[in-house]
């Protein structure tokens, strides 16, 4: 490609271009300008970023490129400093966690956020239940209805749980599984919420070979199934194969947004890389 | 509810009413006390077993049932079976006006913002003397009565508490058992993570928190009348950690447990009595310094002193130490079931 040794901000105009040849296509998320300080240190600065609907799209970067932090004002677990958010046509910036996840946006954690003592059936069936109100007094004192709905979601997460491939673990203990299934579950228990949009971060860290290989397939039938898809990850070879898009981070800002391919070869992406790893 | 609560409840029932029939006097009045603080030691393990919100003032919300149910029948002359709703009534509102402000705090913030509830409650009912009685508190509350069965003696009223534990246990092991149950037992977990799952996570606190201050304003409803009197006392700072020890002692996160807990504790704070008087007097024999007759300070230094010991070697109360060893057993011919759970305990 001619673009292999332009910038990542000519890189974006060319993008912009392209998008307005395929027409108008709603992003389901898209940021502008968005912003987080630490302090005086700046985790993210003013990053514009759009998910097409039906794509994956994965956010790279070395260690401390702000990959989490963005993942964080995503679902509203941190505000930002400045700029805006805007998911499936509403501004989401600065909404608390439970408001954003109930637009149908969905998360898993790099550093796994699993509950301990539940099983892997329980855990995949809180988030089956999350939205729902909170009911105390159906649950104490539990009318049919009640016990009804329990059943069904019951049934809905084990099917969920068999998507993912550990229908056999059900009864087990979450934290009892192995680092790889427990990856997988966090990613059920995302799914079971139902959600538009899926945010993945860093799932294949720590991960074998083969279980990378079964996480990509997994992706791709989230894809498949209609799900947008936006995953962070520290491993540029994984995000090759299944990303449709890509967008580089490096110390907060963004330095690339292309195809995998055009990305693979924008020398200031390389720099990032290779001036540090590998 | 699972199938083992079931059992458990209706071999609880059997034993209610066998030992309702022959147990004498001043046991039934021990056993009493044991339902009283069960009933509110099961809604601090709610809260702080299930959902991680530890209350350091949950007396507060027992004396806030005993008071309640104790004005209305004796000012108002109200019947003490709605002075017993009133009380649990009472009890649950005020949690929820007070867990707003406080439920935004977090950890042990949380723990010294309830301890400061505990302490203006006890301070009102102290001060507020021409309500509440003051320091010596007021008696002549009346009896509960079923049409024209009067509640009277040891024995009525251990039927009476225990027949609302049973309730209180079962409604105790629905809700845990439940999607809100799960959903507070995954807070515990990890907040974050259930927050962007869509949960509103304060709603469950407060929830929480309510259906436990319900729980203790109860429990406290029941005490008025059957001791017939209120003062500040029974409702001080003490309780409030020895409500805690007993939801601790039987293992935070178990109804059971909470039940076996508080058995515990007061069945040990009474052969502390029992016992402390001979020690001592064998102590003073041996150092002279040490005095003859113990006052309440020995009594309540034997009482941590144990409490050490338990948090000690057996930081999951009761139930952790039974479940421990089950698995323990379980385990034996694969050693890597139960791994996970013993795992943070051996340093192995």
């Amino acid at each position: 490609m001619s673009d292999a040794t332009v910038t990542g901000e000519a890189i974006r105009r060319h993008l912009a271009g392209g998008h307005a040849a395929r027409g108008p296509q709603p992003a389901d998320l898209e940021t502008r300008g968005l912003s987080r300080h630490f302090g005086g240190v700046a985790a993210l600065t003013d990053l514009d970023l759009a998910v097409a609907p039906g794509t994956v799209t994965a956010v790279i970067g070395p260690n401390g490129a702000g990959k989490t932090t963005l993942f964080n004002l995503l679902t509203g677990v941190l505000r930002p400093s400045a700029g805006a958010i805007r998911f499936l046509g509403r501004e989401v910036a600065g909404k608390p966690p439970h408001a954003v996840a109930a637009l149908g946006m969905a998360r898993t954690f790099q550093n796994l956020q699993l509950f301990p003592q539940m099983t892997v059936l329980e855990t995949v069936q809180v988030g089956r239940e999350a939205r729902r109100g909170a009911g105390f007094l159906g649950a104490l004192f539990r009318p049919p209805p009640v016990v009804r709905a329990e059943r069904a979601a019951r049934e809905a997460a084990r099917e969920q749980l068999a998507l993912v491939g550990l229908a056999d673990r059900a009864d087990d203990l979450a934290t009892s599984l192995p680092f790889g299934q427990q990856r997988l579950l966090e990613i059920a228990r995302a799914l079971a919420t139902e959600p538009a949009l899926l945010l993945l971060d860093e799932p294949a860290a720590g991960l074998s070979a083969g279980e990378r290989a079964a996480l990509a397939r997994l992706v791709g039938d989230i894809r498949a199934a209609g799900v947008t898809t936006l995953l962070v990850e520290h491993d540029m070879a994984f995000v090759m194969r299944l990303a449709d898009r890509v967008a580089v981070l490096n110390f907060g800002a963004k330095i690339a947004d292309d195809s995998p391919a055009a990305v693979q070869r924008d020398p200031a992406v390389i720099a990032a890389y290779l001036g540090e790893e590998e | 509810m699972r199938r083992v609560d079931r059992l458990g409840l209706a071999a609880l029932a059997v034993v209610v009413v066998v030992l309702g029939w022959t147990l004498g006097g001043s046991q039934l009045s021990l056993l009493n006390f044991v339902g009283l603080f069960a009933i509110s030691a099961i809604g601090l393990s709610l809260l702080a077993g299930y959902a991680g919100q530890v209350s350091l003032g949950h007396a507060a919300f027992y004396g806030i049932g005993a008071y309640t149910s104790a004005l209305l029948t004796t000012r108002l002359g109200l019947s003490p079976w709605l002075g017993l709703a009133a009380a649990i009534v009472a009890s649950a509102a005020i949690a929820a006006a007070v867990g707003l402000p406080l439920l935004q705090l977090r950890g042990h913030y949380l723990s010294i913002g309830t301890l400061g509830f505990g302490v203006i409650v006890t301070v009102i009912l102290n001060e507020w003397t021409g309500v509440t009685g003051g320091p010596s508190g007021f008696g002549g509350v009346p009896d509960f009565a079923l049409g024209a069965y009067g509640f009277r003696n040891d024995r009525d009223y251990f039927f009476l508490i225990w027949a609302f534990l049973l309730a209180v246990i079962a409604l105790a092991l629905n809700l845990v058992n439940s999607r809100v149950g799960r959903i507070l037992r995954a807070l515990r977990g990890s907040e974050v993570a259930v927050a962007t799952l869509g949960v509103p996570v304060w709603r469950y606190k407060l929830g929480v928190f309510v259906v436990s201050a319900a729980y203790a304003g109860l429990a406290g409803g029941l005490y008025a009348h059957y001791l017939r009197f209120v003062n500040p006392a029974a409702f001080t700072l003490r309780v409030s950690v020895e409500l805690l020890t007993m939801a601790a002692v039987g293992g935070l996160a178990s109804v059971w447990g909470a039940l076996v807990g508080a058995a515990a504790v007061q069945l040990l704070i009474s052969q502390i009595r029992d016992q402390l008087p001979r020690l001592q007097e064998g102590l003073h024999r041996l150092i002279p310094a040490i005095p003859e007759r113990p006052g309440g300070e020995q009594e309540l230094i034997a009482f941590g002193l144990l409490l050490m010991l338990i948090m000690i070697y057996l930081p999951g109360g009761i139930a952790g130490g039974v479940n421990t060893l089950l698995r323990r057993r379980a385990a034996r011919p694969d050693p890597t079931i139960g791994a996970a759970g013993s795992a943070a305990a051996s340093p192995e």
